[in-house]
């Protein structure tokens, strides 16, 4: 099992974030992380690297304590956080300069194809990059360290419709070719449907459904038909066609 | 095995730190305020002591840049309580204590390569006679001050020799501080306004839309202003000490002993501003606890 949590809570002064979360996630799997705004996605993704301290449960990502990650453990973990974190004076070329002697699965040429295919400016600092650009120099370099679990926090924030395709592309590719297991957050629904293949629902910093989306989409159905006497297909082609 | 990888780490650290900020004068606006001061120095067509020391004091005073590069992306992520710099550090496969001693590593070859470049400078633009048999003479002046005047043996190209004597200048600071008075209050005074001129700075730099933070700004500021005044300081004695020894590289081969502490002193004190600044960044980029 890649991220294992268990009753995990984390309560911020007075506002209880996390109440008894408990999830897995095993090797090879994609899965995502859905919930309105403060609901403790990002404050999950954080205990799971080690950022943040918790009140209770335990939490261990690839089999060691998040709380206690050393340097082997990081190298086959990404994360790319919600909000960038790449050094504003350096070129995305200094920070693969960084990335190539710290992370032994380094792909030097899955960065110059990402760096191609999503247009990304080399020699520009950080600082200097729009807040797009800086996501996709973070993401190109997080997937090219080949990790063998990608943690991402609202990954798609600030790119455009053709970007938010390619990265849900690039995502599925690695999750089906190097079978790289991904957890990530988002709030829109259709991102997470496109890749995981299941969904986790979190609210009030409970987990209030936890399904794959096979099974999820299914239910759904029979709702809507049980209801309305109508496929939730029929009904999105029907919207669509009007 | 694992040392190895260890040890690529830190390496990595510093030639990252060396490379993107310190060295890169895209960076580091004190590598393009040197340049113009050596270049208008030189058309000038002199370069004194005080203008070196003052491009000593902007390299050294640059480590402060390196903690307003931190700070720039200091949208405090209210969840993570650190700034995203440090969560993305804290992501690489490195700890906090191979980042902080690869910054001070790299910091002190900045330091240590700066200081050298600009003591040759300054030995070169001095001009001082080769003097052999060198003595200190010191004397009080009727007004009480203290004179200290060298006397010594210069070689002219053809080995003739002649007698060389000249009166020393005194410190930077201390003169400066003596043409206005150079009395106790007015050194007090002194250090409390530069102080407070420093701190100002920094809260203004720092925390200029929060009101509420300003004692809070006041209070962590200090270190920075004392590290500040310790340099100016500092570098006022080493620049004093370097004209005392008689400054020139064949002299200081002469009298290795009394160079050597000095540099070895330099050295040391600026390894200790650094330790000391280094930490306070890294304990507000969190790297380091507080």
């Amino acid at each position: 099992m890649d991220i294992e949590v268990s009753n995990l809570s984390k309560t911020y002064i007075t506002v209880k974030a996390l109440r008894s979360v408990s999830l897995s996630v095993d090797r090879g799997e994609s899965v995502g992380l859905v919930g309105a705004n403060g609901a403790g996605k990002t404050t999950l993704l954080h205990i799971l690297m080690g950022f943040l301290p918790f009140d209770e449960g335990s939490v261990k990502i690839l089999d060691k304590p998040s709380a206690r990650l050393d340097a082997a453990t990081k190298e086959r973990i990404g994360f790319v956080a919600e909000e960038t974190g790449l050094l504003p004076w350096a070129t995305l070329m200094d920070m693969a300069e960084l990335y190539k002697n710290l992370y032994p699965t380094w792909d030097e040429d899955m960065l110059d194809r990402f760096i191609d295919e999503w247009d990304i400016v080399t020699d520009k600092r950080m600082r200097s990059m729009s807040k797009g650009q800086k996501r996709l120099a973070e993401l190109a370099l997080c997937f090219s360290c080949n990790p063998e679990i990608l943690v991402l926090d609202e990954p798609f924030v600030g790119l455009d419709a053709v970007m938010r395709f390619s990265v849900l592309s690039a995502m599925k590719t690695l999750n089906a070719q190097q079978r790289t297991t991904i957890f990530y957050s988002s709030h829109i629904l259709s991102d997470i449907e496109k890749i995981a293949k299941r969904v986790i629902f979190i609210r009030g910093g409970k987990i209030s459904l936890d399904e794959q989306i096979a099974s999820l989409k299914s239910s759904v159905e029979e709702t809507f038909i049980q209801n309305y006497g109508i496929s939730a297909d029929g009904l999105i082609d029907a919207g669509g066609s009007r | 095995m694992n040392r190895g990888r260890t040890l690529k780490r830190y390496i990595s650290l510093t030639i990252f730190f060396l490379r993107t900020f310190l060295f890169n004068p895209l960076n580091n606006p004190v590598f393009l305020i040197v340049a113009i001061l050596v270049v208008f120095f030189y058309v000038e067509g002199s370069l004194d002591k005080y203008q070196i020391a003052l491009m000593l004091y902007l390299s050294v005073i640059s480590h402060c840049f390196v903690g307003n590069m931190f700070r720039r992306s200091k949208d405090i992520d209210e969840n993570a309580l650190c700034a995203p710099i440090t969560r993305h550090f804290q992501a690489m496969p490195v700890s906090g204590r191979e980042v902080y001693f690869s910054y001070l590593l790299s910091s002190i070859i900045y330091a240590v390569f700066i200081c050298t470049a600009l003591v040759l400078l300054l030995a070169h633009f001095m001009k001082l006679p080769d003097l052999q048999h060198i003595e200190f003479h010191k004397s009080v002046a009727p007004d009480g001050d203290t004179i200290t005047t060298v006397t010594g043996i210069a070689f002219s190209r053809r080995f003739v020799p002649r007698f060389v004597s000249f009166v020393l200048e005194k410190s930077i600071l201390f003169d400066l501080i003596s043409k206005v008075g150079g009395a106790p209050l007015l050194i007090t005074l002194y250090f409390v306004l530069a102080f407070v001129y420093i701190s100002i700075f920094q809260v203004l730099r720092e925390f200029k839309d929060t009101k509420r933070k300003f004692l809070s700004a006041l209070f962590h500021s200090f270190p920075f202003g004392v590290f500040l005044l310790l340099a100016l300081i500092f570098l006022s004695e080493v620049m004093l000490s370097q004209q005392e020894v008689g400054i020139g590289i064949r002299f200081i081969l002469q009298h290795v002993d009394i160079t050597v502490i000095f540099l070895v002193v330099t050295v040391f004190a600026t390894c200790v501003s650094i330790v000391i600044m280094s930490k306070t960044i890294l304990r507000k980029l969190k790297v380091l606890p507080s």
